[in-house]
């Protein structure tokens, strides 16, 4: 169970969010919903254990993650706001690269499958467009299996066939007892989805 | 298999992006055959200076592609996934500072064969200095990872890290073996060190 309490970030002493606590049973589904730069990306990352909040604390199964930052990292899979695919790569290296690193390559043809990057494999990834290129991104979340996943606005870069292919996947997930937390500016169909808005964490802003 | 796995795509990156081992060795032989037509190939005038010529090219080499050591990953998202690879950060930093050093001085190495082969440098004196740049090249990566990493977390320091690195690259021209030694074994941890925090206090923040 993934769970947080508390949880607030200040970035350059101006508060983020605050206050902000959850607990998600395995299967759950967590939409957290905000405009642009209110600060979705960093709550994310926060969750990742890739920043390190001011006040309260991200647990996994009652551990608090930075304290075990590279078990909890074996467990997690991020898909950021960037893709971190080298243009200098195939599109299979740029997948069966991360897929090693965390121990097996075996899933790297299903991922190409699911996401039909098969017959672009072996293309360099800078001959694709964005949204194939984001493709390549959210084929890793295949290709290295996963308890949680944790995507940053995965639905803007695709195409509409994409994000069927992802709104699919992320129901298949969650119904084989994975974590889904991903952030979005728009409502999604995805019916098990709590929804989170980010606003209400954020210290009201009064106008003078 | 981690260090192997990063090493491998690193060397693989900066071959297919031109700044690979041909890279370097063209390089060093278009700055040679310059000089050799400047002395219109006489080999008793060149044997006179080739050997600053080659510590010259060691640092050219060593500093050549430094940006891409740690910048790209940064820009790119790279920093987060490795993050949450689950393999310690040093494995991914030490990874990625082999991959440098073999590409900037194995091309250096051959290039000093090739000179040997071509009778500019005497038989006796070849060993020790690839033995002597296999470590001064260790040491140049060294002070370039730690540049990398002071001038990444902010860009305000790059005159302060580039002045640092004149610091501690100047005891290679000057000091003998065991002194070499000693100073790579305390700058690699300090290297390794300065980059984990680096990419540690960076991979987030840059979402």
């Amino acid at each position: 169970m993934l769970s947080c309490y508390d949880l607030g970030l200040k970035i350059n002493d101006e508060t983020v969010f605050a206050g902000l606590g959850f607990s998600l049973a395995p299967s759950s589904i967590l939409a957290i919903r905000g405009n642009a730069g209110v600060g979705k990306s960093k709550l994310l990352a926060t969750l990742a254990g890739l920043i390190k909040p001011d006040q309260g604390v991200v647990s996994y199964n009652d551990v608090p993650v930075l304290d075990v930052l590279t078990a909890y990292a074996t467990l997690v899979q991020y898909v950021g706001f960037q893709d971190a695919v080298k243009p200098e790569l195939t599109v299979e290296e740029n997948i069966a690269f991360w897929s090693l690193l965390k121990g097996s390559s075996e899933l790297v043809p299903a991922a190409l499958a699911y996401f039909e990057l098969e017959d672009k494999k072996d293309q360099l990834s800078h001959s694709l467009s964005p949204d194939w290129q984001h493709r390549i991104a959210l084929a890793r979340l295949i290709a290295c299996q996963s308890k949680v996943w944790i995507l940053d606005d995965p639905f803007t870069r695709l195409d509409e066939d994409g994000k069927r292919l992802l709104l699919n996947l992320i129901s298949v997930r969650s119904n084989e007892g994975g974590t889904v937390i991903l952030s979005s500016f728009d409502p999604l169909p995805l019916p098990k989805a709590i929804e989170l808005d980010i606003a209400m964490f954020q210290p009201s802003k009064e106008v003078v | 298999m981690g260090l192997w796995l990063i090493v491998k795509q690193e060397l693989h990156i900066a071959h297919a992006n031109g700044k690979g081992f041909f890279r370097f060795l063209f390089f060093f032989l278009s700055l040679l055959a310059v000089i050799l037509l400047a002395e219109h190939f006489k080999v008793g005038g060149i044997t006179s200076y080739i050997v600053p010529f080659i510590w010259l090219n060691a640092l050219i080499a060593s500093q050549y592609s430094l940006s891409y050591l740690l910048e790209h990953d940064k820009k790119d998202g790279t920093w987060s996934l490795f993050l949450l690879s689950g393999k310690p950060l040093h494995i991914i930093v030490i990874g990625k500072w082999l991959a440098y050093w073999l590409r900037s001085s194995s091309a250096l190495i051959l290039l000093i064969f090739l000179l040997r082969f071509a009778h500019y440098l005497p038989e006796i004196f070849t060993v020790g200095l690839v033995q002597h740049l296999m470590i001064g090249t260790a040491i140049f990566c060294c002070v370039g990872m730690m540049r990398a990493s002071i001038s990444i977390r902010a860009t305000a320091y790059n005159n302060i890290a580039s002045f640092l690195m004149l610091l501690l690259v100047a005891p290679v021209f000057l000091l003998s073996m065991p002194w070499l030694v000693g100073e790579l074994v305390v700058l690699f941890p300090v290297s390794v060190a300065l980059g984990c925090h680096a990419i540690r206090n960076s991979g987030g923040r840059n979402c």
